[in-house]
């Protein structure tokens, strides 16, 4: 076991370092730097500015590689760089924006789990009949509902009929829970019904797929009741993988949520992205990709590492 | 063939969501006969006089027009066309992306492997909405830009499984034999692995249909999709959709609902494929009902209340 | 399962209730607020004053620092103050047209600084007294200490690299060139400030000149605490409370603010007790917000914030009254001229004459518009209406017949293909309009949008790129494209343009100090240089707009999002009672 963690552990190196390698590579070859943004942006204002001057001042007047090393080496010295835009750290930024894209990707597992576990373990109890037919059909349909859409009626509707708009102010959940979660809300429960779809229907593959086991047969055999058998053997054995599942659609929940952040206003990671991205400003996007990736990779090597740890039939290779 | 059988037989729905994918691709091919006002060097008539007319109002447009005085119907099948392309070609490519990098990783094995499995792992834990962001804003928008940037993330990072079945395959008895009579490792590959690993390459391809549609939606609304006058969907409610909801919402609603079915039809088609193939969900007491079971049961419990009647008796 | 059926129902019939009893109040609530907008209608003509209550504005864009010699930005003139200010009351578009560069000094009024200034033309001095009763704000760094001739010194003196202070080099300023032609400022003592002019310098331009540069005050304290937005404090009537980046800004009343309104001499200002600047991405959320009534007011300069379709299911809301202003930014295609066929300047006459301008206009929805006709030059934005000369606006109406004419005659009788980038803050409908009148005369267009801006000013650098770029009212200013155009910035010459006769005319054009002077200086471009107008126009001048909900009161349609004037109309205005 010891020995197993310390392998995965040692394979998270080289898999960052190639991260840093794509995220730094894509970002160069994209057309455009900081240096035309800047002075697109002064430029605008009526000002002269000396392009080379600037590329200076940014660091970017050195050959590619030379500028990935020195990123590099500092990112293992913990030092992100500063904004090219923003008049602040890389780390400030993120440890300022991730936490917000953290919350509002676990209040989305949160609601995913409420619809989708019971739910899921209903289909499998009601395996092939009517009902479980009509909640499968409806998940896939939280499936295929373009989220950006839905997004748009839920927000509109509502402050057309009743006069009722989301609050768009952020608040820290430790400040002002009330108003946070009224913010977070509605963009959660819409990014939990695809999410929920997606569990549902594992949750049920896996429930059925225990009940297929001997023990339950046996379970059966001495006359135990469904309920029982349901709860006490299917439901708690299945459960490790739906585990596995959830925990590798974190990395999806807080780096896929650009669009809800976008329409619901939240300040957070994605947000941040995209408009580093459109600006080049390339020690935010490295800096934020990066951390984000590290946070999806120890998510899933402790996953990994929980699963093989609960289920001893797997063996560790 | 059987497959087919069994889809409509016993996967009546799938069954449906195949004739409606079915549809949505004779739409596809044939938008320039079937549309009522097919388009002009590449663009749908525009006018300003007949600009926002009400769906079902107008029987020379029968879904109405939008702004420009474009016919709905017309830009709802080219907009089929351009999901379609996109549907079919991302899930080609990254298809044989997944088999390439997968079947080749577990073949060779070894160093290569390794390294490989590192790409794979890295490509795989960068949020795939960034890189998608990443490699549209290095490519410009376009449809051939954005099945790349759609395939190539998702062709990396799904070569995972298909390395895992195809470890599986290659350590099989017949895979060892071949390699005894002087095999070659693609000899391997092509002749032994791959047919193996089939079932696994098109469930994948199937359930990924359906987020394709999504994504290519998602990205437009990023501002990083097809390019400008391009008929899509997503851009349609991006753009006029979104801004209209109150004087024109069928702009919004129509579209919306497309993609909804569009997706729904290809995720609910990948389910029964996967059913169908899965080797796990077939047979045994795989298809069992539970309903069934406690039949069973209640009549074994019934007749072995009855085998112990007589010896309560006594 | 009968239970549960029993419990649908139950739950069925709970929501009908509560759909319909939401339903009646909705519509007695529509009922009771429509009567109220009649009554606020009345208030907001003969209300009074009221202190009190908070307001939720749109801000386009937050800036993440606060020093006050960076902070050309308007949200930060809620608490740093300048020295003089545009007069507020003049502020409407039929007085002056605030966008046409420096303001004469009649139209500008003391803030810190008192009315009564002494100007000595042959000293070449100008003495300043600073009102005697402003405070900081409380707090760190400078915990309420009252505002001395010293604070001004300092705050020019870094702008200026005098008096000991290093240079403070300052981007995104269109103003700061002014301040050259002083040469020393100085206090006499506490509320005297003397500043000196270069040899020369002088005079009535340069006096206006000085006064019109946006120097925030503060004071020297600000060097030496952490320069975040806690410590960015001023002299101004609203206190930074909160801040979230890229989000929203909280500003509260402060308290012992000196100024008095004008309108009614025994009111201190401000009234309202909290304002809260909120960044919205999304328009459709901007939309929600302003229908809901929970946003007050939106504008943006020069921009639309929302569309005009969008606009009008708000208006259908009735939550607020919409402000209109000229803009004067109309769309346009901007041509490579050295490259053919746009060469040729029968094609851009023919393109000219191939769209219907009228039309264009009625479809953006913009009734009793201006429309221009006539080949665009960069110059057309700071003309006001009815000054073109007639040569140009009878030129070029609508005409597909002529214009197939000229291109047969220019050589392209089937009509050509060309690419056209736009920025994505462009209207892409707009121009997929002007592309299919393009079309009906044979020239085909191939929109593209560039994801950013940026991209696509660096590929309409490249002299080999086919691509167009065009679509103005969103990011450049007139007078910077036209340098950009013409070669006279850090901008490669992109257009082709290496006309020095041209480029100092259009720099006629913003040197210009009056607006007499301005418009003379570019009809004079429109007569002499037609050939080197380098766009088709193809829409008129749109209006731009604010959007003030019901609940404010005391506002008579000022333009509110321009320079301190977020300051001076916020801080004068009230929420109705009632409201």
């Amino acid at each position: 076991m010891g020995k197993y963690v310390l392998k995965r552990v040692l394979l998270l190196i080289p898999t960052i370092f190639l991260v840093c390698l794509i995220v730094f590579a894509l970002m160069r070859a994209v057309p455009g730097d900081a240096v035309d943004s800047i002075v697109t942006r002064m430029t605008q204002s009526g000002q002269t500015v000396d392009a080379d001057a600037v590329r200076h001042k940014l660091g970017l007047d050195v050959p590619a590689a030379q500028q990935f090393f020195n990123w590099l080496a500092d990112a293992v010295r913990g030092n992100l760089g500063d904004s090219f835009f923003q008049f602040d750290t890389v780390s400030n930024i993120i440890a300022r924006q991730l936490p917000v894209s953290l919350e509002l990707g676990i209040l989305t597992l949160i609601f995913a789990n409420l619809i989708s576990i019971p739910l899921g373990l209903f289909c499998a109890a009601k395996q092939d009949s009517i009902p479980d037919y009509t909640v499968r059909i409806i998940a896939v349909i939280f499936m295929a509902i373009p989220v950006f859409w839905l997004a748009t009626l839920v927000l509109f509707y509502p402050a057309q009929w009743w006069d009722y708009s989301p609050p768009v102010q952020y608040v820290s959940f430790f400040e002002d829970p009330l108003t946070n979660l009224q913010m977070f809300l509605i963009p959660s429960i819409l990014g939990a019904l695809a999410q929920a779809g997606m569990q549902l229907r594992i949750v049920r593959t896996m429930v059925l797929d225990t009940m297929r086991q001997d023990y339950i047969r046996t379970a059966y055999a001495k006359g135990v009741n469904q309920t029982h058998v349901m709860f006490q053997h299917a439901f708690r054995n299945s459960m490790i993988p739906v585990i596995t599942v959830i925990g590798f659609s974190v990395g999806a929940l807080i780096g896929g949520n650009v669009v809800l952040e976008n329409i619901f206003n939240i300040p957070g990671i994605g947000q941040l992205l995209v408009t580093a991205l459109g600006q080049r400003d390339y020690p935010v996007v490295q800096g934020s990709v990066l951390v984000m990736s590290i946070f999806v990779m120890i998510v899933n090597l402790i996953v990994d590492i929980a699963y093989k740890w609960i289920d001893p039939r797997i063996k560790y290779d | 063939m059987t497959l087919l059988k069994d889809l409509f037989q016993k996967k009546t729905l799938g069954g449906i969501c195949l004739v409606i994918l079915i549809i949505f691709l004779l739409l596809a091919i044939f938008a320039d006969v079937i549309v009522p006002t097919p388009m002009v060097d590449g663009s749908l008539s525009k006018s300003v006089k007949d600009s926002l007319i009400a769906p079902f109002t107008n029987w020379s447009h029968p879904l109405g027009t939008d702004r420009l005085g474009q016919d709905l119907l017309s830009y709802m099948i080219y907009g089929a066309r351009t999901s379609v392309i996109l549907c079919v070609c991302c899930t080609i490519l990254s298809t044989i992306m997944q088999l390439v990098i997968g079947v080749l990783s577990a073949v060779f094995g070894g160093w290569f492997d390794l390294i490989v499995q590192r790409v794979v792992d890295a490509v795989g834990c960068i949020p795939m909405m960034l890189l998608l962001l990443l490699m549209m804003s290095m490519m410009g928008n376009g449809i051939p830009q954005l099945i790349i940037a759609l395939a190539v993330p998702s062709g990396i990072a799904g070569s995972r499984m298909v390395r895992s079945a195809a470890i599986s395959v290659k350590d099989s008895g017949y895979c060892n034999n071949s390699d005894l009579l002087g095999g070659t490792a693609i000899w391997k590959s092509v002749k032994h692995v791959v047919p193996n690993i089939m079932p696994l390459i098109i469930i994948n391809a199937a359930g990924s249909l359906g987020s394709v549609v999504m994504m290519e939606a998602s990205m437009n609304f990023l501002g990083y999709g097809v390019s400008a006058g391009t008929p899509s969907w997503g851009a349609l409610i991006t753009g006029q959709g979104r801004e209209m909801l109150f004087k024109a919402p069928w702009l919004c609603i129509v579209p919306g609902l497309a993609i909804t079915i569009l997706t729904f039809s290809a995720c609910m088609f990948g389910d029964a494929i996967r059913d169908l193939l899965d080797p796990r969900l077939k047979g045994g007491v795989g298809s069992y009902n539970t309903k069934k079971l406690d039949k069973i049961l209640r009549k074994l419990d019934a007749s072995s209340a009855k085998k112990n009647k007589p010896n309560a008796a006594a | 399962m009968k239970r549960y059926v029993s419990l649908l129902l139950a739950l069925s019939m709970m929501l009908a209730l509560a759909a319909c009893g939401s339903n009646s109040t909705g519509a007695t609530d529509t009922e009771s607020s429509s009567s109220a907008t009649t009554a606020t209608e009345t208030a907001a003509s003969s209300g009074e004053p009221q202190y009190g209550g908070s307001v939720t504005l749109y801000y386009p864009k937050f800036y993440n620092y606060f020093d006050p010699a960076m902070s050309n930005e308007y949200q930060y003139s809620f608490w740093y103050e300048t020295l003089w200010v545009i007069d507020w009351q003049l502020n409407d578009s039929d007085t002056y047209s605030f966008d046409a560069g420096a303001v004469p000094a009649e139209y500008l009024q003391g803030q810190l600084a008192t009315d009564d200034y002494t100007f000595d033309e042959t000293a070449g001095t100008l003495t300043v007294t600073l009102r005697d009763d402003v405070k900081f704000q409380d707090g760190e760094p400078y915990n309420g200490r009252a505002l001395v001739a010293s604070d001004v010194v300092w705050s020019y003196s870094r702008l200026l690299g005098i008096n000991g202070e290093t240079k403070i080099s300052v981007d995104n300023y269109d103003w700061t060139s002014t301040l050259d032609m002083i040469k020393n400022v100085e206090a006499t003592d506490d509320h005297t400030v003397v500043f000196t002019f270069n040899d020369g310098m002088a005079n009535t331009v340069s006096l206006a000149a000085l006064m019109n540069a946006k120097v925030n005050i503060a004071g020297p304290e600000w060097d030496s605490c952490p320069q975040t937005w806690e410590y960015a404090k001023g002299t101004g009537p609203y206190v930074l409370t909160n801040y979230v980046t890229d989000n929203s800004m909280t500003l509260t009343k402060n308290e012992n603010y000196y100024d008095y309104d004008e309108r009614y001499p025994e009111n201190k200002l401000p009234y309202i007790d909290t304002i809260n600047l909120v960044y919205i991405a999304d328009s459709a959320n901007i939309l929600a917000q302003a229908m809901s009534g929970s946003l007050d007011w939106f504008g943006e300069n020069g921009k639309n914030v929302l569309t005009y379709d969008q606009l009008e299911q708000l208006d259908a809301k009735s939550t607020g009254t919409t402000y209109e202003y000229m803009s004067s930014s109309p769309a346009a295609i901007a041509l490579k001229v050295t490259q053919e066929p746009f060469n040729d300047i029968r094609v851009r006459q023919a393109m000219q004459y191939a769209i219907d301008l009228s039309a264009m206009n009625q479809y953006m929805g913009v009734d009793g518009d201006v429309v221009i006709p006539g080949l665009w030059s960069p110059t057309l934005s700071w003309s006001t209406v009815g000054s073109w000369s007639d040569d140009l606006t009878s030129q070029y109406t609508y005409d597909p017949d002529k214009a197939k004419e000229l291109l047969t005659e220019a050589g392209y009788p089937d009509g050509f293909t060309f690419e056209l980038e736009l920025d994505p803050t462009a209207n892409l409908e707009l121009y997929q309009m002007a592309a299919s009148y393009l079309q009906a005369v044979g020239i085909t267009v191939d929109i593209t949008v560039a994801p950013e801006m940026m991209e696509a000013v660096s590929h309409s650098q490249d002299y080999t790129d086919v691509r167009q770029s065009a679509g103005y009212g969103g990011g450049f200013s007139s007078y910077s494209l036209a340098l950009m155009m013409t070669g006279d910035s850090a901008m490669p010459n992109a257009y082709g343009h290496e006309d020095t006769e041209y480029l100092a005319q259009l720099h006629a054009v913003n040197d210009a100090t009056s607006a007499e002077e301005q418009v003379a200086a570019a009809q004079l471009i429109d007569q002499e240089f037609p050939a080197k107008h380098w766009a088709i126009l193809i829409d008129g001048m749109q209006p731009t707009y604010d959007f003030v909900s019901n609940r404010i009161g005391g506002y008579n349609g000022e333009k509110v999002y321009y320079d301190q004037n977020m300051r001076t109309i916020w801080s004068r205005l009230w929420v109705q009672s009632g409201s």
